[in-house]
């Protein structure tokens, strides 16, 4: 189990870094059509900023922390989110994950373009949920459910 | 200077390699991968493979270190074992064999940015042409991740999901959890 490793200057930078690790993974995943980014990276982010407390603190705190259920279960809504995604233009008769034909408004290339969002919002989420799942299965007393909050 | 840059890293990628191969201590090996990670990403980004780099920094430098950190937790790290000089010495045929293929095969790579390279000629520029017309994504890699290659992405990202699975299923079981 991951204790709590007592010391000023983490718990002081703890805060800044969590949120600094946040704004750049929702930066990476809404300005992924421009730079660099996407929502692989996004999600990798995302997981950072939420095991970084626990490696910290030695449990998780504050509002989102997740739980171990609740990250297998972010990691499976996220991969199912997208599969929707992929599979709503086949139901109305269209190729699979063709993104022109959903109803997201705008030209051709716009719904493209927010159906790429979209679909990086779910591995964001699967991809987050996927490497908390590990960290937690690594790091600590196990047996299915929540170690010690 | 800015040139050399990604030389420079190869060569100090080159030296972190060798650190690696002859440093005993469980945690500085944890940390030169890390760095040898840190190191890949800045030259991939110096090659110009930004999306590359950015992955690279953030699995290999960050979430890679973590899990092998949290790994030790499982393991003694002063148990090491070291194989007899023989059998270590074995090990050097298919390391130096395979390491003077790749070496061999360098001859063959296409050159550093060549426009003419086979990878160059197929369908790579109608992508980089077409992104911006038909999914307002001027970010090439973007596009062809999530729309023109979208259904290797879904099956990429459900390989993942796949790999948690079988990790929580083969920790979250044990008979005998370490507390």
């Amino acid at each position: 189990m991951i204790r709590s490793f007592d010391s000023v200057m983490l718990r002081t930078l703890l805060d800044p870094l969590v949120a600094a690790l946040q704004l750049l993974a929702v930066y990476a995943l809404l300005h992924g059509h421009y730079s660099p980014g996407g929502g692989f990276v996004a999600g990798i982010l995302l997981a950072a900023s939420l095991i970084l407390p626990r490696l910290t603190r030695g449990h998780p705190t504050g509002r989102f922390a997740l739980t171990p259920r609740g990250a297998a279960i972010m990691a499976a809504v996220g991969i199912i989110f997208f599969a929707v995604i992929g599979v709503a233009p086949m139901v109305i008769g269209h190729d699979m994950l063709d993104y022109a034909v959903l109803p997201l408004g705008g030209e051709p290339a716009m719904r493209r373009s927010m159906g790429i969002l979209l679909i990086e919002v779910g591995v964001t989420l699967a991809v987050a949920g996927a490497m908390l799942s590990i960290f937690y299965a690594l790091s600590g007393p196990v047996g299915g459910e929540d170690p010690d909050v | 200077m800015i040139v050399y840059a990604a030389e420079i890293l190869t060569i100090l990628l080159a030296v972190s390699a060798l650190a690696l191969v002859f440093t005993r201590d469980l945690f500085a090996v944890v940390v030169l991968l890390s760095v040898y990670s840190g190191l890949l990403a800045g030259a991939f980004a110096a090659m110009g493979a930004v999306d590359v780099a950015f992955m690279e920094a953030v699995v290999g430098t960050s979430m890679s270190t973590v899990f092998l950190l949290s790994l030790m937790w499982w393991i003694d790290p002063q148990e090491a074992t070291r194989y007899a000089l023989g059998r270590r010495l074995l090990t050097l045929v298919p390391t130096l064999g395979l390491g003077g293929v790749l070496v061999y095969g360098i001859n063959a790579l296409p050159a550093f940015g060549d426009p003419n390279a086979p990878a160059m000629r197929h369908i790579s520029p109608v992508y980089a042409q077409q992104s911006v017309a038909d999914m307002a994504t001027p970010n090439v890699v973007a596009a062809v991740l999530a729309d023109y290659r979208s259904l290797d992405t879904l099956m990429e990202a459900a390989v993942v999901v796949a790999a948690v699975l079988a990790c929580l299923l083969i920790l979250m079981h044990r008979d005998d959890p370490v507390v």
